[in-house]
Formats: structure tokens, sequence, C-alpha cells
């Protein structure tokens, strides 16, 4: 019963869990206001948690996923089809010594990995992952999740760029050269799937696909986006950041130890945060008959990763202008087209 | 007050995707390439005079040192440059030999080239399809002679080893697969639209310009000028095999791509024709100045083993005069420039490596590129340091 | 050149690529483990030089004719006149795997094994001399 209550009720589930702990702070005298804060608390760690865990998880998937398309095994070692191997980097990565070249700006450099993690994460909090779960179901969820992202793209140009590296300022810029065209299309493409939905509240977006999800109802804009995304997750085609075969390591070039690997999960995060979004936007988020939603959103997510992933092994990398042209003629009429299309339709 | 200015940067020898030590001096205003020297040296051994001190036989297994992917070319073009010199030919089992093992290597070479070239542009995934197929000539090459990479396998007169059992069998079955694999590769890279619009374009270089740098090769034919040594002066039994020469139009990265695709299925063909036509008969030319005596004979055999010593101590010994030969190596006309003055020591060789004469262009096709298509026009020339720094 | 919208009909070749990647993706593996899985080599292959100390004959043809004089020879009279080899090594990390060496030995006392895994801690580990030079060289760190 109450297994079957977290599976397929779990908003009321959660509301359950938090009316045990209201009563019992009511009994010992304590604020109520205390008890959201730990409630809160709760909340950030099994979400920092999860996030850690299907991070972990995709950089094992994103090398296995590499090496059997690449026709070879991948990791295989550690552990059974080498699935602890991302346990070995970390330990790797704590034990490397965090280097700085002479002449980098320290705050900057020190701070950037850790605010590009924190601005992918953001994204998860206005991510309904199951009815009712969703951390903060603001109602411009949409708009705050770009905000997000944007963000994060930012502190990709702030670590290049004090990181007194030739390379990596290079890499940086092209960050957010990047960032700031494709933002435009991939607004525009999720703008349609609001104007179809009638809002920018993430929840309301995966309610009003109950029928039909919005890849059927939108399909140029899905594929708009998802180009878009790519983009701006620095990733597949479009990997011009880091780029190692022109840039040595783009803006990693200089970063070392634990800092390189805040900015390596932080770049899964950024992936796993855009394939959730791509299945709350277009998928239907946690929407599908039989299986419950919370695993729903899961197996939607993670298929989502893996067709990031299986672009990201298959096409070689744009050139810079070609990207910034591709996007301006090509992605921002698109989605233009697309948006106006939509309004006609809506209106008629 | 905002000045600009322009960024000087090293591009390599340490960087990712130099095809080796080389370094690229490069003069950057923003994305822009201003200027571009190409500094080598960092691989120079010293093979020019190394060969000074060495017999015509022992400088053999150092050719395999120039061009390390394709070392049965070079192994080839050397041989035959020491037999023009010496005035003689090889039988014409080993001449069959020598072409079906030379033209698999020339494929091995496109495969590399293809696959470094893919990685360069970030396509990884062809890197691996094209490693695995080169896999299968390794063996083969390893089943023939021992060895895969540096081969050593043909001597002057001939070859050393005849080809084993099952080798024909085995070279056929590879025959058989590599047709599809190659449209695999077309059907991930060549209509690819990225793929595509990073190449085409990109490093021109125009016939004219081509001749006038000395450019030889895929590089030359991709600018449109039909020169290839297999069909201009033939050499062993080019000239009884059916193979045409493919030839771009416009010079630019994507026809140097194409050229060498389509390259690959055109020495297919040679090797299917030679392995249809294989002769038997003797690998070794039977002449008792340059052949060395059977084994077998020595314990009742004197007078053979007096020549083995002979021959091994004191070498064959070409007539005065000089020679020059180039030969169609994958990456361009390999030459080897030999003077003898009458011992069994070259007096002087000159190689004329491709890929240093084809470097010379850099300067003037990168001038005006972007940062990533220096990468691009660097893996489209195909270079190999071992042969540039020699 | 760069892409612009007349370019659509470009998808179709993505989507091939795709398709190839996924083809290869439910492929069988080509690789193969190695220090627990190994590949033969072929018969002939040339791996780490032999010397067989009955069969030869002190010439001194092979330290001759080396290009790169990996083979050291030092010879002796014996007593009844015939040369006998009082010292013979081979710097197997010199050696170049050429092949010369057993071409020319006039009496087969040179041959290749298949032992190719010859790395080792120390310069002088990859020495081999007198009675190291026949049998199995000895397990390292990486076999």
């Amino acid at each position: 019963m109450w297994l079957y209550q977290f599976f397929y009720q779990p908003g009321e589930w959660a509301r359950g869990i938090y009316q045990v702990m209201e009563n019992w702070a009511v009994r010992i005298g304590m604020g109520i206001q205390w008890i959201q804060l730990i409630d809160m608390i709760i909340v950030a760690i099994i979400l920092i948690a999860f996030i850690f865990l299907d991070v972990m998880f995709l950089t094992w998937l994103e090398r296995k996923v590499a090496g059997h398309i690449q026709v070879r095994h991948g990791p295989m070692r550690t552990g059974p089809h080498g699935i602890i191997q991302p346990v070995a980097d970390a330990i790797k990565l704590l034990f490397k010594e965090p280097m700085a070249l002479p002449g980098v700006d320290n705050l900057i450099y020190l701070i950037s990995p850790l605010m590009m993690f924190v601005g992918a994460m953001l994204i998860y909090i206005v991510i309904p992952f199951s009815p009712g779960w969703v951390v903060a179901p603001m109602d411009y969820g949409l708009l705050f999740a770009f905000a997000a992202s944007g963000l994060s793209s930012f502190f990709v140009m702030a670590g290049g760029w004090s990181s007194n590296n030739k390379w990596s300022l290079l890499g940086g810029m092209r960050a957010a050269a990047m960032t700031l065209s494709y933002e435009v299309p991939l607004i525009l493409a999720a703008i349609g799937v609001a104007l179809v939905s009638g809002g920018l509240s993430l929840v309301g977006i995966v309610e009003s696909q109950a029928g039909m999800w919005n890849i059927i109802r939108q399909p140029l804009a899905a594929v708009l986006f998802l180009v878009a995304s790519l983009a701006e997750m620095n990733r597949g085609p479009f990997d011009l950041a880091e780029a190692e075969q022109e840039l040595v390591a783009g803006y990693l070039t200089e970063y070392s130890g634990m800092r390189f690997a805040m900015y390596y999960l932080g770049e899964y995060t950024h992936l796993l945060a855009g394939a959730a979004l791509f299945t709350t936007l277009f998928l239907g988020g946690w929407q599908g008959p039989l299986l419950p939603p919370i695993l729903w959103f899961l197996i939607k997510i993670h298929v989502m990763v893996f067709v990031y992933m299986w672009i990201r092994w298959t096409y070689p990398r744009i050139r810079i202008d070609h990207l910034m042209a591709f996007n301006w003629k090509f992605v921002l009429p698109l989605a233009l087209i697309n948006l106006g299309v939509t309004g006609l339709v809506l209106v008629l | 007050m905002q000045t600009t200015h322009e960024m000087v940067v090293n591009l390599g020898p340490q960087h990712p995707s130099t095809h080796g030590v080389m370094k690229l001096e490069v003069v950057m205003d923003g994305e822009y390439i201003v200027d571009c020297k190409p500094v080598i040296g960092q691989l120079h051994r010293g093979m020019e005079k190394m060969a000074e001190g060495m017999l015509y036989g022992q400088f053999i297994p150092i050719t395999d040192r120039l061009d390390y992917l394709s070392p049965a070319c070079n192994n080839l073009s050397y041989c035959l440059a020491v037999e023009k010199l010496l005035g003689i030919e090889a039988p014409e089992r080993g001449k069959y030999i020598r072409v079906i093992i030379a033209e698999m290597q020339r494929i091995a070479n496109h495969l590399v080239a293809l696959g470094s070239w893919g990685l360069d542009l970030g396509a990884w995934t062809i890197l691996l399809y094209t490693f695995r197929d080169r896999e299968m000539l390794l063996d083969l090459f390893e089943m023939f002679c021992g060895q895969r990479m540096t081969l050593n396998c043909f001597r002057v007169g001939g070859t050393t080893y005849d080809l084993p059992d099952g080798f024909v069998e085995k070279a056929r079955e590879f025959l058989e697969v590599i047709p599809s694999r190659i449209n695999d590769y077309e059907a991930l890279l060549t209509k690819n639209p990225i793929w595509m619009t990073r190449l085409r374009d990109v490093g021109v270089v125009s016939a004219e310009d081509a001749l006038a740098y000395g450019l030889t090769g895929p590089n030359l034919r991709a600018s449109g000028v039909k020169w290839d040594l297999r069909k201009v002066y033939p050499y062993e039994v080019y000239d009884r095999m059916q193979f045409d020469v493919p030839v771009g139009s416009r010079g630019d990265c994507l026809d140097r791509y194409y050229v060498r695709i389509q390259e690959m299925r055109q020495s297919c063909r040679i090797v299917q024709q030679a392995l249809d036509q294989l002769p038997p008969g003797d690998i070794m030319v039977d002449m008792p100045t340059i052949a060395l005596p059977n084994k077998e004979e020595f314990p009742n055999n004197f007078p053979e083993v007096v020549r083995h010593f002979h021959l091994l101590v004191q070498g064959y010994a070409p007539p005065e005069g000089e020679v020059y030969l180039g030969y169609e190596n994958p990456k361009g006309e390999l030459g080897f420039y030999l003077v003898s003055d009458g011992s069994g020591y070259p007096y002087r060789l000159k190689i004329r490596s491709p890929s240093f004469i084809n470097m010379q262009i850099f300067p003037k096709i990168m001038r005006g590129a972007m940062l990533a298509d220096v990468i691009a026009i660097l893996a489209s020339f195909d270079p190999v340091l071992g042969e540039i720094d020699r | 050149m760069a892409l612009g919208l007349r370019d659509v009909a470009l998808v179709v070749e993505l989507l091939r690529g795709l398709g190839v990647t996924l083809r290869h993706l439910f492929k069988p593996t080509v690789t193969i483990h190695y220090p627990t899985e190994r590949r033969e080599v072929y018969e002939r292959y040339r791996g780490l030089v032999r010397w067989d100390k009955e069969k030869c004959a002190a010439c001194a043809l092979c330290a001759r004719f080396c290009p790169v004089k990996a083979i050291t020879i030092q010879t002796d009279d014996g007593e009844d006149g015939k040369k006998t080899v009082k010292y013979y090594q081979i710097d197997a990390a010199h050696c170049m795997y050429c092949g010369l060496c057993s071409e020319i030995c006039p009496v087969g006392a040179l041959s290749h094994s298949p032992y190719h895994e010859l790395a080792a801690y120390r310069r002088e580990d990859t020495i081999y001399a007198q009675e190291r030079l026949s049998g199995a060289p000895p397990i390292t760190m990486y076999r």
C-alpha cells in the first residue's frame, strides 16, 4: 500500500510524510518554519544525491556507448562491465594536485567550476519528476530553467578567461558566443510548446500532454530544441569550447584535480538537465501507461541522454563560423516559422 | 584606450593533432590565421648520412622508419632505385608480390589518414572503424613477413619471403569485406553536411600552385592534375593492371578526401587483379652477384659460403654513377637519389620525401583560414613526421 | 560554404550517419582484453632474437651486418684451431627486429621467437647475453 502510493501517488505520499513531520514538530513544540527548513534540506540532499549518482552512471554510460559504437568494450576491469569506473575516476581526481599557473585570476579561477556546477543544478528545482514531485513548482519554471542554464555557460567563459592560457581563452570565448546565439532558438522553440500548453509552468506543460505528447504536436520545435540544447550544453558536434583537437582542451586546459572534476560533473549535470527538459517539454514528462510515473520519467531522460551521446559519437565537430551561420540562417528562421505557425493555428 | 593585437600561438609540438612532433607557429587575429610557420626537425635522425655508412642491403630496414605508415612502399622505392643502379629487375612473381603488398600498404596508409583526419575534426568513431579494418591488413603483413608496421619485406632483386599458405585466401577475404566498410565511411562522412562544410573550399590549392610547389600524390591529383607515376612511368607490373587515377577538380580538402577514398577502391582493384594473375616462379633474381645463396647447400658447397660472406661483407658494388627514381608512395613521390662510387656503400643518398615537399605550401594556404581549418588542412595533407624530418 | 535553409535535404545524410553508428552499436566488439586474452602471433613473427650456442660458427657476420649494431660478439681461438664464441649479446633495446641477422646467419644459429613483451624496469634487463639467449626470456612485470 505504502509502496503503491510511493509509485502511483507520489504527491500524496510526499504530503503524507510532510504531515507526519509537521505533527511531530507541533508535538515537541518546534516552530513550523524550522520544520520547513529541515524539509527543504532533506529534499536538497535527496536531489543532490540523485544527481551525483546519476551523473556517475552517465559518465560510465558515455564510455560504454562510445565503446560499443566504436566496436570496442569500454571500461571492463573495474567491477562487472566497469560499472564502478566513475568511483575509480573520482578517487584519481581527488588525489591529483590542483594546479594553477602564475597569473591566473585566483578567485574566478577557483569559483568558476563550482558555479558552473551550481548553475547546472539549479535547473533541477523546476523539473517535475513525478506528479507533485517538484522542488519549486514555479509558474514561470521554463524561464527559470533557461536562466539557470545560461548562467552555467557564463562560468565556462569565466573559467577559460581566468586561467591565463590562450587555448582556454579561445575556448571560453567560443562558449560565450555559442550560448548567446543558441539561447534564442532554444527559447523560441520552447515558447511554441508553452503556447500549445498555455503556460510557462513545467508542471502545467507536462499535464497538458496527457493525451498527446508535444513531440507530435510540435515536431519541428522538438528537433530545433534538440539541436539548440546540444549547443547549449557544449556537446556533440557543437563541443567547440572544449574542442580537444583544436584547442587542446579548451577552457579545461589548465584545470586539474577536483576543479576539473567539478567542470566534468557540471557538464554531465547539464546534460542530464537538458534531457530532463526535453522530456518535460516534448516527451510528456512522467506520463506513460502501466509503469509508475517516476520510472517513466527516468526511462525517458536516459533515452534522451543516449540520443545525445549517440549524436556526439557520430558527427564531426562543426566550425565556429558555420555554427553561427547555422544558427542565424537556419535554426532561428525555422524556430520563428514554427512559432508563427503555432500561433496562427492556435488563433484559428 | 582599447587596443587589439595579434596572438602568437604554438600549435605543437605537444598539440593533439599535429600528426607527430611538428610545430606550427601561428599568428592569430581572433580565430583567423594571419601567418603560419611550420617548424620541423624534432624527429631528425640523419638517415641520409646513416646510409653512407651502410651497405645497400643494410639500409632497407631503415627506410621503414621514413614514412612509418607505409613501410612497404618505402622499401619498394628504395629497392627499385638500387635495382636501377645495378641494372637488374626482379622476377615476375617477386614483382607481383611487391605490387600486392605495396597496394595493401596504400590502403592501410589511406585508412590511417582517413581515421586520424576524422578524429582531428571531431568524428571520433571513424578512427576506430578504419583501424579495425587496417588490423586485417596488418595481420596479412605479419603473416607475410613477420612484422606489422616495420615490414622490411623487400630486398634488392626480389622479396625476402614468398607468400605463405593461406595468404591469398585471407587477402581475398579482406577484399570482399573492405568495399562495404568504405561505404560505411562514406555514409558517415562524405555527404555529412558538417563534414562537407568543414572541408569544402578550405585550403584550396590551384593546379598551378600545386605544380609550382611540387606537390605530389593525392594532394596533387586533388587539384586536378592527373599525374600518377604508376600510370606515367609504369614500374613493376602496373602496366598490366586496370585502374583509374581519381582526380579532383577544386583542390580543396574535400577533394583530397575524396581522392583518397577513391584510391582505396582502386587499390583494391589492383590487388584483386594481381592476386588473379599471380604467376608461379622465383621471388629473387637469379644472379650470383646479388642474391644470397641457398643456405641448405652450405655444408657441402664451400664456394657458396665464400660468396655468402663476400656479399654480406663487401656488398654488391654497383657501377659508378648516379640515379634518381621517384615512385608513387601513398603520400606522393618518394624519390631516392643515389650516387655510387663503385664501392659497396652509397657515396650519397638523398631522399625526396613527399610529406616534406607537400608541407611547403602550408603558409600560403593557411593564411586567412580559421584555427579549426588549420587542423583540417594539416590532416588533409596527411603528413608523417618521420618522413618530413628524416 | 555555410549551411542555409536550402540544405534541408541533407538531413537524410545525417540520419544515415546515425544509422551506421547504431548498427555498429549492436555488432560484436573486435577488441580483446589484452593481458588476460592474447592474440596468437603468426608463424613468421619476428620477435626476440634467440641464439643457439651449439650451432654458432663464430663467424661474426651477424654483428657486422646488423644495421643498428645491436649484436656484440667476442670470439676466441679454441684448442683445435676452430673459432669459438667467448661472449655473445643482443641488446633488445637497440634491436629493431628487422630480421636481417637470422636471414643471413649461414648456420641458422639465430632465429626469431614469438616473444615480444620485453619491457623491463632496468636498462640492463633488456640486454640478452650468453645463456639468456636461448629458451624463453624471463617473465617480466608485463607478461
